[in-house]
C-alpha cells in the first residue's frame, strides 16, 4: 500500500496549492461574518437561523471547490499515469475524494466554530454545529466529487455541477440543520447524517471510477 | 546492459475497437517481441491514438484481443498495466502544480519497483537540471515533453506506449528520445508509438492503419 501512501501524500499537496481550498473557505467565511450583520440585532432571529444558513454555506462552499477538479487531471493526462499502476481506479478516486474533503470542507468545519459565536450561539450549541458539519459535509464533498467525475469530460461542466448535486444535497441540508439546532430531533438527525455520509463514502469512488472510465475511452 | 531485462511480448488478433456506436478499429493484428519497436502510421483519424489507448486498457475492446506474456506465459492485462507499460500521449500526465523534482518524486515512490536511480541523475539526463525547483507549470512545450520522458526513466518498465513523443522536442530532445529508445530496446524493451512520418525509430516494424470503411 506504498503506493496508496504516495497518491495521499502528494494529492493533499497538489490540492493544497490549487484555489479550491481558499476560496471555498473564503466564501463561508464572507458569508457566516456578513449574514449577522445582515440580519440585525435580535439576539432571538440570529439563534434561530443560525443552524441552517450556516449549513447553506457550508453546502455553497464544497461546490465552490469543485470547478475544473478532475477536468485538469483528465486534460492533464494524470488519470492515465495514475491507471498504470497496482491502485484500483475506485481507490485513486476514494484517495482524491478524501483530500478534496480534507482541503476543502476540513477548514470549513473549523471556522464554523467562530462563525457560530457570530450568530450568538453558546458554546454548547457551537459545538453541535460544528459536530453536525464534521458527520455530514463527507457526504457533501463525496457526492459533489462524483458528480464533478461525471461531468470531467464536459467543457464547463461546473455549472451542471451545481444543478445535479440539488436533489443529492438537499438530505444533508435538511437533517444538518436539524441536528445543530437541538432538541428531541437531534439525536435521530445525527444519526441520519452519519449514515448519509457513510453510504456517500462507499458508493461515490466506485461511480466515479466508472465515470473516469467512460471519460477516457 | 547487454543482457535482457525485459522480457514482455504483445500480441494483437483481429482488433476491433468502436467509440460511440462508430468503428475507430477493425480486424487490426501485430505481434511484437522483447527488444521490438512498432511504428504506427496513418491519416489523421486512422486509430493510432485509439490502438495505443487500447494496449493501456483505456479504450473499450469491442473485439478480437490484446495479450501480453512474458517468459513463462500469458501476463493478465491488468498486472500487465500495473507493472510492465508505461502511456506517454499528446498530455504529459505531469501534475503542473508540483515542481519537476517533485513529480519525479511521486512517480519514483508510485511506479518504481527497484530502479536505484536517483531523481538528480534523471533530471540532468533529460536536460532539466536548471528547472529542477520549478513548478511544472513554468515549463515549456518542450520542457513538459522532457520532463514526460523522465517518467520513463525513473520507473522502468517493459514496454512503452508513446503517441507522437517528438512533438514539441527540438533536435537535441528528439537525439535524446532516440537514444532512450535505443537503450531500451537493448535492454529488452518493447515500443510502439505513433508518428507523422518525420520522427522514426531505425529498424522498427510498421504498421499502417486505415479508418474501417475506407479499407479495400
Amino acid at each position: 500500500m506504498k503506493e496508496a501512501r504516495t497518491l495521499l501524500f502528494y494529492e493533499i499537496k497538489l490540492r493544497l496549492r490549487g484555489s479550491a481550498g481558499p476560496a471555498a473557505l473564503g466564501l463561508f467565511v464572507l458569508a457566516g461574518t456578513l449574514s449577522p450583520l445582515a440580519l440585525g440585532t435580535d439576539d432571538a432571529v440570529l439563534t434561530g437561523v443560525a443552524g441552517g444558513l450556516v449549513w447553506v454555506f457550508a453546502c455553497l462552499a464544497a461546490l465552490l471547490g469543485l470547478e475544473g477538479l478532475f477536468q485538469e487531471d483528465l486534460a492533464e493526462g494524470r488519470f492515465a499515469v495514475l491507471r498504470l499502476t497496482s491502485l484500483p481506479l475506485w481507490l485513486i478516486m476514494l484517495i482524491m475524494m478524501v483530500v478534496y474533503w480534507l482541503v476543502v470542507c476540513g477548514p470549513v468545519v473549523i471556522a464554523a466554530i467562530p462563525i457560530g459565536f457570530l450568530f450568538g450561539s453558546d458554546p454548547q450549541t457551537s459545538m453541535r454545529l460544528v459536530l453536525s458539519l464534521a458527520l455530514g459535509t463527507p457526504s457533501l464533498a463525496f457526492i459533489g466529487a462524483c458528480l464533478a467525475a461525471i461531468c470531467a469530460g464536459f467543457q464547463r461542466g461546473t455549472g451542471l455541477v451545481i444543478f445535479l448535486a440539488l436533489p443529492f444535497f438537499a438530505p444533508a441540508l435538511i437533517f444538518g440543520a436539524m441536528a445543530a439546532e437541538g432538541g428531541e430531533n437531534a439525536g435521530p438527525a445525527f444519526l441520519f447524517l452519519a449514515a448519509f455520509s457513510l453510504i456517500a463514502i462507499a458508493l461515490c469512488p466506485i461511480a466515479a471510477a466508472f465515470a473516469i472510465k467512460e471519460n477516457m475511452e | 546492459m547487454g543482457s535482457s531485462v525485459f522480457q514482455i511480448s504483445l500480441e494483437i488478433q483481429a482488433l476491433g475497437v468502436a467509440r460511440a456506436g462508430r468503428d475507430i478499429l477493425a480486424g487490426v493484428s501485430c505481434s511484437l517481441a522483447p527488444g521490438e519497436a512498432l511504428v504506427l502510421r496513418g491519416a489523421n483519424g486512422a486509430g493510432k491514438t485509439s490502438l495505443l489507448r487500447a494496449i493501456a486498457g483505456f479504450a473499450r475492446i469491442q473485439e478480437g484481443s490484446i495479450t501480453f506474456s512474458d517468459s513463462t506465459g500469458e501476463i493478465g492485462h491488468e498486472d500487465a498495466a500495473a507493472y510492465h507499460l508505461h502511456y506517454l500521449g499528446h498530455e504529459n500526465g505531469i501534475s503542473t502544480k508540483l515542481s519537476v523534482n517533485e513529480n519525479l518524486r511521486f512517480w519514483s515512490d508510485l511506479l518504481q519497483h527497484g530502479s536505484g536511480k536517483l531523481v538528480e541523475e534523471i533530471v540532468a539526463q533529460v536536460g532539466l537540471r536548471q528547472m529542477a525547483a520549478e513548478k511544472a507549470l513554468r515549463l515549456s512545450a518542450g520542457q513538459k515533453r522532457r520532463l514526460a520522458l523522465a517518467r520513463l526513466l525513473i520507473a522502468p518498465r517493459a514496454m512503452w506506449l508513446m503517441d507522437e513523443p517528438a512533438t514539441a522536442l527540438d533536435t537535441d530532445g528528439q537525439a535524446l528520445l532516440l537514444d532512450l529508445c535505443h537503450h531500451h530496446r537493448a535492454r529488452g524493451g518493447t515500443i510502439v508509438l505513433t508518428t507523422h512520418g518525420g520522427f522514426t525509430l531505425p529498424d522498427a516494424k510498421g504498421l499502417q492503419l486505415v479508418t474501417p470503411g475506407n479499407a479495400t
